[in-house]
């Protein structure tokens, strides 16, 4: 194996090769099982140590499959099952009351605990991880496809990221930036780095956003928020959501809407 | 007899006592980490229950060591497995296979060969210099030259290459000289 030919491989697996360097190597592949072997692991080898992904198998019928799916649906493992089952649910039940023999006791006491149950449902806040998660609404965001003469690789960058490859988005965000500078892609390299929870870089970039000069510009406070929330960090998040309601700045209705929610 | 091996047996005789013991000690620790990884509580039960399902048809096939903590262990398991469920809508989209519809037994005992193929890789992975370790962990999850160049120290992104490619020539050629590979490699 050449370094030359791990070059290809590389950029082959993270689809960077132009359409002619492509046809070729696909060529070679067909006619070179030993370049195929080093793709085959390349790849099992990335999506293994990859954080943000995994190593499938393509399903094919094995022997070892098999003797495992045997083993899998014996009694001895649906046993087992059951046990974990039975374990997991007795979780949900915090009250011990079964065993009153008086049944009219054992009604009443049921009875407190179906109220109980019912006010902790009712009374239990969402946590801030869970309020990030409904307030971020990926689908507002602009769409980045078709504009300038960069379009090509806003668009590359975009399908990344809506397919939450969110390392390679911002690699293809940080070259976009070098000759674009909108709103639009500050709001996706930012996202990106938050939902990896790289926190303080995301934090720049939506503190560059507030700080250009960009129609946007204050999109960024909105994100900031969401920022800290993501990091339970409760104070902070409030601290720019009355912000954003005391300038009306943007989104200043979900500002006042979330704020609320805050425990 | 160790700790492992202990529970190995107790859950291979589904014996609830001890079960619910392992339960209360780490199902806490899975939650949290699910919780905070897109899941819900319900995704962690279901989860835990796989890991503990797939640990026990492993070692019923053939019982293996568990080198490090029991409890260490599972937790690994538990992270790969949600690793796994979050990448499957992914690989639905992007190919198509007939993933979805395998059965949920069908779907722990792949599971079960890619955790293999996994802990193979990490075995031989754990048996670099740690300069190698550390620079092959940049580059597959994805870090920029760039920055491998700044992290690392390197002069040029030519030089950075150049250890890359050797810490990983040794990483594939130590996983293809062992035989598991040869039962792993084409799943």
């Amino acid at each position: 194996m050449s370094l030359e030919d791990d070059i290809l491989i590389e950029k082959y697996l993270n689809k960077s090769l132009s359409k002619e360097e492509l046809t070729a190597f696909e060529n070679r592949l067909l006619h070179d099982p030993s370049l195929q072997e080093q793709v085959n692991i390349n790849k099992q080898l990335i999506d293994a140590i990859n954080e943000d992904s995994w190593s499938f198998s393509s399903g094919h019928e094995t022997e070892a499959l098999k003797e495992y799916e045997d083993i899998l649906n014996a009694p001895q493992l649906q046993n087992l099952k059951k046990t974990i089952d039975h374990i997991q649910d007795g979780d949900k039940e915090t009250s011990k009351v079964i065993r009153l023999s008086n049944w009219k006791r054992y009604a009443i006491a049921a009875s407190i605990v179906a109220i109980g149950l019912f006010s902790y449902f009712m009374l239990q806040a969402p946590s801030n991880e869970e309020l990030y998660t409904d307030y971020l609404q990926l689908e507002t965001l602009p769409s980045l496809v078709s504009r300038s003469d960069d379009s090509q690789l806003l668009a590359q960058g975009q399908k990344a990221f809506e397919k939450g490859s969110y390392n390679d988005a911002i690699t293809i965000f940080n070259e976009a930036f070098l000759t674009t500078k909108e709103s639009g892609v500050y709001l996706y390299l930012g996202i990106s780095k938050l939902q990896l929870s790289q926190f303080d870089s995301a934090e720049k970039t939506f503190d560059d956003l507030i700080a250009s000069d960009l129609i946007d510009a204050e999109k960024g406070y909105w994100y900031k928020a969401l920022l800290y929330l993501k990091q339970d960090n409760t104070e902070r998040s409030k601290e720019v959501l009355n912000k954003i309601i005391s300038g009306d700045l943007y989104n200043v209705e979900k500002a006042k809407q979330l704020l609320k929610k805050i425990k | 007899m160790n700790d492992a091996s202990h529970i190995l047996r107790a859950l291979v005789n589904s014996d609830s006592r001890q079960i619910a013991h392992l339960y209360e000690v780490n199902f806490y620790q899975v939650e949290k980490f699910i919780l905070q990884n897109k899941g819900q509580k319900q995704d962690a039960k279901d989860i835990f229950q796989k890991a503990l399902l797939q640990i026990t048809a492993r070692y019923i096939k053939e019982p293996f060591e568990i080198t490090a903590s029991f409890d260490a262990y599972l937790f690994v398991v538990c992270k790969n497995l949600w690793r796994r469920e979050l990448n499957k809508s992914k690989r639905w989209v992007t190919e198509q296979e007939g993933y979805e519809h395998a059965d949920e037994n069908q779907d722990i005992a792949l599971s079960i060969l890619e955790q293999k193929r996994w802990e193979l890789f990490h075995e031989y992975l754990e048996k670099l210099s740690e300069n190698c370790k550390e620079i092959l962990k940049l580059f597959f999850n994805k870090v920029s030259y760039k920055r491998i160049i700044v992290l690392m120290n390197y002069n040029s992104e030519s030089v950075a290459r150049q250890r890359i490619f050797k810490c990983k020539g040794k990483l594939i050629d130590m996983v293809q000289k062992d035989n598991r590979y040869h039962q792993l490699k084409n799943l």
